[in-house]
């Protein structure tokens, strides 16, 4: 069936009152609003935008102002990991992502003149066995990486209080599969399955909280953004 | 059972009910779980999320200290609890750092404490369960305070995460209502009828009570993005700040169209009856006047150095914002707008911000402490 994606006008009250037999299009019409509400207007969203130190990419903090400014100071083989979590809904299956990131670092890769920023993610799972949410071992979906094959930006501004700032994202577009890679991959939205046997485990993974694992390699996330993916067929 | 729903029940095809079509009772039993489905997980995702690097939102001191703030929407008055994940590692060796959650919803509270003691990357949750006040509160205040140990250990937080638990089936039983204790319609529960579980048609009173829950569950708030400023940042570990406790105090100019939400406004969004559609909250010190999407926001408060939320109601000009129509849904890009304007309220009116909050003087009047947008 379709799912739309518009808040329809709900029927006239009158077509319930007695005397009326209530079915045919006012059910069809209350139904349609109802598939609108939980596979669309109740899909699942995180906006992560993350702090970075006010001090700028030439060193120090601009007139002692601690507000948000440039990134930069990406030395050569700088890397950094970040975990955000996800309490994905149960009817989630594809996430979308969309980062922010600053990339370039201050030289090329010596060994092949290259400048070589990438940025891995990949969704993990929390459990909770009865002392408070652990990550279980193994992923949910192996993952993605952005790199400049897939047009991640090699450089970046480093000075000035307006850094430079790009985005990059998954796409939208649903595989015809689900993901079976053990290992990153091109980017694509990132898969939730209903289940899936994690260390000999088979855990539930939809509805849960997941961990959205984060790697970066010459480059500085600055913002991440995911939500499900909206389909507009389901049955 | 009564006011079950199973996630895997809730799509009623719309053409099962046409002219010609037999009355089978499936439709109407799959919405019945579908509004039961919508108003025990709607909104249910993240409702508070931000991520900090580079030793941002870092605690030396030995006292627990209030260190962020933001403000998120509430699901309903039946979701009453709220789970707290936390990604954290000391710096150090200690036993005595902590994290504290207060969450304010009108005039009542709740507190949990957390304990912090790993030094590697590490994970602590908590659930804070509110009474919810007798007033209507369609928002809730979450603070943040962390406590370090002296030259033992720093703690500091990576990334947090916040949302409304669902209720889970069955809904218990009666009228449940969504931020208004005492609505003219209140949200009733499907439960196990005659009409849901044989093939006939239905009462009138299905048909009034799902309209009046679709509209209900319509006006359910959902949070777009949540932004908080980290002060009282202090480091024993790090004594530079350039290595540490140099964390962003105010929105500033490099925020502009950096930070992001996307909100989602469906066609017919406009004609939406409820009041409360897209809500700005703005946390700042004394008055400030900005630009952001599209809407001059004036935060007017008693005195120059009044710390305080403000709430606005955006209008949004969707034409003029729809960048984002190739993701299938009409999400729309929110932020600061880059206007001359801007540039000159977040990097101070009359000069730079040079006063650190919690500290409020003439040098840091106009600076805004945190930003949250939701919406229905």
């Amino acid at each position: 069936m379709l799912i739309q994606t518009a808040y329809n006008l709900l029927p006239n009250k009158s077509t319930c009152n007695n005397g009326q037999v209530l079915y045919g299009a006012a059910l069809s019409s209350m139904s349609m609003a109802l598939s609108q509400l939980s596979h669309v207007k109740f899909l699942g969203h995180a906006n992560y935008y993350v702090m970075r130190s006010s001090v700028i990419a030439n060193g120090g903090i601009p007139n002692n102002a601690r507000i948000g400014q440039s990134v930069g100071r990406i030395t050569k083989g700088y890397n950094e990991t970040h975990q955000f979590y996800y309490a994905s809904t149960k009817v989630s299956q594809w996430l979308c992502v969309l980062i922010g990131y600053e990339a370039g670092a201050t030289s090329a890769n010596s060994a092949t003149g290259a400048f070589d920023p990438r940025i891995d993610i990949s969704l993990g799972l929390l459990y909770d066995s009865g002392s408070g949410y652990a990550k279980v071992g193994g992923a949910v979906d192996y993952g993605i990486r952005f790199d400049p094959s897939d047009g991640l930006q090699t450089t970046s501004e480093v000075n000035g209080p307006l850094g430079t700032y790009y985005m990059a994202d998954s796409g939208i577009n649903i595989p015809s599969s689900v993901p079976t890679n053990t290992a990153v991959e091109t980017p694509r939205p990132l898969y939730i399955p209903a289940t899936k046997v994690l260390s000999s485990v088979n855990y539930t993974v939809r509805g849960e909280i997941l961990t959205i694992d984060v790697s970066c390699q010459d480059a500085k996330l600055r913002s991440l953004t995911v939500f499900d993916i909206y389909q507009s067929e389901l049955s | 059972m009564s006011n079950a729903y199973l996630s895997t029940q809730i799509l009623a095809d719309p053409s099962a009910t046409v002219a010609g079509k037999e009355i089978i009772f499936t439709t109407p039993d799959r919405m019945a779980q579908s509004i039961n489905y919508s108003f025990a997980t709607g909104a249910c995702h993240n409702a508070l999320s931000q991520g900090f690097a580079d030793r941002v939102l870092i605690q030396g001191s030995t006292f627990m200290t209030e260190m962020a703030q933001w403000r998120i929407p509430l699901v309903s008055r039946e979701h009453t609890e709220l789970e707290v994940v936390l990604n954290y590692r000391l710096h150090g060796t200690s036993t005595a750092c902590n994290a504290k959650i207060v969450l304010d919803v009108g005039a009542n509270s709740a507190v949990t404490t957390m304990n912090l003691p790993t030094s590697t990357n590490g994970i602590v949750n908590d659930t804070l369960t509110i009474i919810m006040p007798s007033s209507t509160e369609r928002y809730a205040t979450v603070t943040l305070e962390l406590q370090g140990d002296g030259s033992a250990a720093d703690a500091e937080i990576f990334s947090i995460m916040a949302r409304w638990k669902r209720i889970s089936s069955p809904i218990p039983a009666g009228e449940k209502t969504l931020y208004n204790p005492n609505p003219t319609s209140k949200f009733r529960p499907f439960g196990t009828t005659i009409r849901t579980s044989a093939d006939r048609v239905l009462s009138s009173r299905f048909g009034y009570n799902m309209i009046d829950n679709i509209d209900i569950v319509r006006g359910r708030l959902r949070s777009y993005f949540t932004w908080s400023g980290v002060y009282s940042a202090l480091s024993n570990q790090y004594g530079s700040t350039d290595d540490a406790a140099a964390p962003c105090i105010y929105a500033g100019p490099g925020d502009i169209n950096r930070m992001v939400g996307y909100p989602l406004f469906p066609s017919g969004w406009e004609e939406l009856t409820q009041a409360h559609k897209l809500k700005l909250h703005v946390r700042a010190i004394g008055d400030v006047t900005f630009d952001f999407m599209g809407n001059e926001i004036v935060v007017d408060q008693a005195t120059s150095t009044t710390v305080g939320w403000s709430v606005f109601d955006l209008d949004i000009d969707q034409a003029n914002l729809s960048e984002l129509g190739d993701v299938n849904l009409p999400y729309y890009h929110s932020s600061f707008d880059f206007t001359s304007a801007n540039v000159t309220a977040l990097s101070g009116a009359s000069g730079v911000f040079t006063t650190k909050y919690p500290t409020v003087d003439a040098n840091n009047s106009g600076a805004i402490l945190g930003i949250s947008l939701m919406g229905v």
